[in-house]
């Protein structure tokens, strides 16, 4: 009779962490904090303690000061921000827990910015009322990585886990492959909790690993995802060379010098950081009318852009960046042309206030459930748009999933997988590799980000370009199965492109049923909010092999902030 | 096989001479750009199409032996 162990590396925990960056790493302390005994394994793609987004450009933090109002803040969120999306009682419950936060930080070994005598940097925020940000330095993770081993954390690197496993309705594991050795692995977990981090398509710079990985994983197994439309934040880049940085959108002209917030934003107040959807439409009319390119220019009198945040690494890290730039970028007094480009941020695997998911046995964390938590509302990134928010917002939501997985695996029953289905999984993770047909990953890669990032599709939406933005998926994915990797670092590709595929039409689906316009969600047809009939989140879900939507009224009379008719 | 319009980056410079083998820059990077030579015990930089020049590997490296050069303008998939 064949063995689990006949198919490669078999390996049992009590609870499975995939994803070793920051939300996977609180995910494990916490989880050892609430029981030193239980057994945490942490698997991640790439290094734990470098991996995903947490430590590139910023280490911004925000949160609520202990002396600040969390009803102003939730007031200017929900109404402007999350547009009555949100699911207001675990936005508190963000907000309240923020500090706490701050203060965990501190206990892992973290170095926050301090003022000369030692008292930590606490920046009021301009962009939102009662908020406040600081910072923490760029190698966070290492701090919490030691203390993590110590506490006895398991971690295996270079694995990249493609899919979950289940016994009747219960995720009880994963499996995956070793990108260097190309030896598979079976993951055996109570509980398995999901901390791989949202979409971005690969379209910016320090967004490339997310890829979806965890939320493709979790929707192949039957999950419920939610806001799913959401999946589209697009920010402006100032320096177009570099991709990197971003700055207030209150000193962006088109070619002829005419200020463009003025031009598409007339009277509009604090509107977070990010570039709001009407200024972002406003800037390709610009473009496509001729009157681009769009450049940023501030005022002589403003200061350089960039901060100092008087945190060693982080300092260092910059000065790099700037060097660089410097030495091998545009001269000096070139403008500099602005990009916008998507951010993605697909991240909509449904949660309550735990991060447990709709599947028994699996936990969704950070960045995999940013939007399908519901914390956030019409927008990709909570607690509205906001930087700052995604280190916090993985920690928070590790420290809310950790009691619940480590109880959870404390009393679950004993696991047992299926060889047959094992072997099943471990035939499809491997066919790239032995596929004689010829698209490449990178052609895919392609073809998605020719159907994400248009604002065309994403951003200015209607019925007949989510439709076309369909089609082009679709016939993406009846080319998949043709996908050929020609080593283990491409074959980990063709999965990343199976998995980015999938949250774009999670997104584009999700779009194409809300026709009113909302937040991040702006449709042409629809250019009005609704909420008579869009009081609603949109759930999908597979069912049979099919991508299955349904709506779930939002319980806005239980809560505190109501639409003003 | 594979078609790759632009890179993020020109070169990747790691003088092996001065390198220690302390694997720093292996663990630092998040794309899978350098790898382990288990023969030489020397990093190589394997797949350099997917450096996005975050510079992590040049922050981790104790010896200071690697120069990531970009590619500017870069390539940014442009929205419009």
């Amino acid at each position: 009779m064949p063995k689990l162990e006949d198919l490669g590396e078999v390996i049992s925990t009590d609870v499975l962490v995939v994803g070793g960056g920051v939300g996977g790493l609180a995910t494990a302390l916490k989880i050892k904090e609430e029981n030193q005994n239980a057994d945490v394994l942490i698997v991640e793609k790439q290094t734990t303690g470098w991996a995903g987004k947490a430590t590139k450009i910023g280490g911004i933090l925000a949160f609520l000061g202990p002396n600040d109002d969390a009803d102003k803040f939730l007031d200017f969120q929900v109404r402007t921000s999350g547009f009555y999306l949100n699911d207001q009682e675990l936005l508190y419950k963000y907000v309240r827990s923020s500090y706490k936060a701050i203060e965990q930080f501190v206990e892992w070994g973290n170095r926050l910015a301090r003022t000369p005598d030692g008292k930590l940097v606490i920046n009021r925020a301009f962009w939102a009322p009662e908020w406040s940000t600081t910072f923490i330095d760029i190698d966070m993770m290492l701090p919490m990585r030691a203390r993590a081993r110590k506490m006895g954390t398991k971690i295996l690197n270079k694995i990249h886990v493609v899919e979950l496993i289940k016994q009747d309705s219960r995720v009880v594991g994963a499996v995956g492959f070793d990108i260097v050795s190309g030896r598979f692995h079976i993951f055996k977990a109570k509980a398995t909790v999901l901390a791989n981090g949202s979409c971005g398509y690969k379209v910016r710079r320090f967004w490339i690993s997310g890829t979806g990985d965890g939320i493709a994983a979790a929707y192949r197994a039957g999950a419920e995802m939610r806001n799913a439309e959401y999946g589209n934040l697009y920010g402006h880049t100032v320096f177009q060379e570099t991709d990197s940085g971003m700055v207030g959108y209150a000193s962006l002209m088109n070619a002829s010098g005419e200020n463009l917030a003025k031009k598409y934003l007339p009277d509009m107040g604090p509107a977070g950081v990010f570039l709001p959807v009407s200024l972002a439409i406003g800037l390709e009319k610009e473009v496509a009318e001729g009157r681009g390119p769009i450049y940023f220019e501030p005022p002589s009198s403003a200061p350089p852009p960039g901060f100092d945040s008087g945190l060693p690494k982080l300092g260092e890290w910059q000065k790099r960046m700037e060097d660089k730039e410097r030495k091998y970028g545009l001269a000096p007094g070139v403008k500099r042309e602005i990009g916008v480009p998507l951010h993605g941020e697909t991240s909509c695997i449904k949660v309550d206030k735990e991060m447990k998911t709709s599947l028994e046995g699996l936990w969704a964390i950070g960045d995999t459930s940013y939007a399908g938590s519901a914390v956030a509302g019409a927008v990709a990134s909570p607690p509205g748009v906001t930087p700052g928010s995604g280190i916090m917002y993985a920690v928070i939501s590790a420290g809310w999933a950790a009691p619940s997985a480590a109880r959870y695996a404390a009393e679950a029953a004993p696991v047992d997988i299926s060889v047959a289905e094992a072997k099943t999984l471990k035939n499809i993770i491997f066919a790239p590799m032995q596929s004689k047909n010829n698209l490449s990953p990178l052609d895919a890669i392609a073809v998605i980000q020719d159907v994400t990032a248009p604002m065309k599709y994403n951003l200015r939406r209607s019925k007949e370009r989510l439709e076309e933005a369909l089609a082009k998926l679709d016939r993406l994915e009846e080319k998949l199965p043709a996908l050929q990797a020609k080593d283990l670092h491409y074959l980990s590709k063709c999965h990343e492109v199976k998995s980015m595929a999938l949250c774009a039409e999670l997104t584009f689906r999700a779009a194409l049923m809300r026709s009113e316009s909302r937040g991040f969600h702006f449709r042409e047809d629809f250019p009005e909010r609704d909420d008579k009939n869009w009081l609603k989140w949109i759930i999908l879900k597979q069912d049979e092999g099919k991508m299955k939507l349904s709506s779930q009224p939002i319980p806005i009379g239980k809560y505190k902030i109501k639409p003003v008719n | 096989m594979e078609t790759i319009s632009r890179s993020w980056v020109k070169e990747i410079k790691i003088d092996l001479d001065s390198c220690k083998g302390c694997k720093s820059c292996v663990n630092a990077c998040f794309a899978d750009v350098i790898r382990w030579d288990e023969d030489d015990e020397k990093p190589i930089v394997a797949y350099p199409e997917d450096c996005v020049w975050c510079l992590a590997c040049e922050l981790a490296c104790t010896e200071q032996c690697i120069d990531v050069i970009p590619n500017i303008p870069s390539p940014l998939r442009s929205s419009y």
